[in-house]
């Protein structure tokens, strides 16, 4: 089902600006079958953790470009180009960690278990094992995390899950 | 025995009256049926012509649509449309299903699919499709002439098998 893979390619980085937490963002985009294109931003934060996020182009000046849907009915494929976006940064440096949040679509209230996320950590599941990354879903912030298993410590973990909860997460959403 | 003459000539005049007269009605009938013939096809022309022509529209669109989507009917194609359409995981009926029923609802509808699209138009070698099915390891089992649907268990047990995670 998630074997569809649109070619993507690397547009540029920048270094964060006062007042964000992230170290880098990268910028990636790519062509969908209904010749939209999408533009997926990958932050990269303290423990070598990225965090990714996409939108479509479209919708780049709305800012509710995360929690809009395209209805374009194409998820599997976006899905899947953005789980290979993850492969190709872990090529680069193979003790990168990775996380996500679900937002909430324009209809959800609360950030808690959003669509996004019950079919992200669906998919997630599906297609990373966890001989290499330790999965770690946090239901109430609709996050996900997939901690690196050459690095995983409890400690890090520990320190992962704080970071994010002080910085990320919740001011986030 | 004993032939009389005149009896033959009159016999030859008889037949000969008789011959002339179905020949005339022969000819009268074919020139009325004839006519008859010519003003219905002149009267019915222009409307078979539209029907013929819709007739041949008709087939065309569906050769076409044949051709495109492997398929035998219409309504074949709407569901599978339909089915395409819960493959791509619409996100706003995603509340309705849960996932696995989703999944395996798809992709039971995928292997119909694969199964039509396949097998009919290329007539593909059994152990092919079986391959086919096997890389798409979900629910539906089998081979072309006999296909089944496992249970839930037995479907995970079969996709975790042959299952490959991409790192």
């Amino acid at each position: 089902m998630f074997d569809t893979k649109y070619p993507f390619r690397y547009i540029k980085h920048r270094k964060a600006r006062k007042g964000e937490y992230f170290v880098l963002e990268h910028m990636l985009t790519f062509t969908c079958r209904a010749n939209q294109r999408y533009i997926v931003i990958v932050e990269e934060y303290p423990y070598e953790v990225l965090v990714l996020k996409f939108y479509l182009k479209n919708h780049r000046d709305s800012q509710k470009k995360y929690q809009l849907l395209s209805k374009l009915r194409m998820a599997s494929g976006i899905i899947s180009t953005c789980t290979h976006i993850l492969l190709y940064f872990l090529e680069k440096k193979d003790t990168y960690s990775f996380g996500f949040v679900g937002a909430p679509t324009l209809d959800e209230e609360s950030n808690n278990n959003t669509k996004r996320f019950q079919l992200y950590s669906t998919v997630m599941k599906y297609l990373i094992s966890n001989v290499r990354f330790t999965h770690l879903e946090f239901e109430a912030q609709s996050a996900y995390l997939m901690i690196n298993n050459e690095i995983y410590t409890e400690k890090i973990r520990n320190q992962m899950i704080d970071f994010f909860n002080t910085h990320y997460v919740f001011e986030e959403l | 025995m004993q032939i009389s003459l005149h009896n033959i000539s009159q016999d030859s005049d008889d037949a000969l009256r008789l011959v002339s007269a179905v020949s005339d009605l022969y000819q009268v009938t074919k020139r009325f049926v004839g006519k008859s013939i010519a003003n219905l096809l002149s009267i019915l022309a222009l409307p078979l012509t539209l029907v013929l022509l819709e007739l041949v529209v008709f087939i065309l669109c569906r050769k076409v649509r044949r051709i495109n989507l492997g398929i035998n009917n219409y309504k074949d194609y709407v569901r599978i449309r339909k089915a395409f359409d819960k493959v791509s995981l619409n996100m706003e009926s995603i509340d309705k299903i849960s996932n696995t029923d989703l999944e395996n609802q798809a992709t039971g509808w995928l292997h119909k699919w694969l199964i039509k699209r396949v097998t009919k138009p290329f007539l593909m070698h059994q152990s092919n499709l079986s391959a086919a099915l096997k890389k798409l390891d979900e629910p539906w089992i089998g081979t072309y002439k006999g296909f089944r649907q496992i249970s839930e268990a037995e479907a995970w047990e079969t996709r975790n098998k042959n299952h490959e995670y991409l790192i």
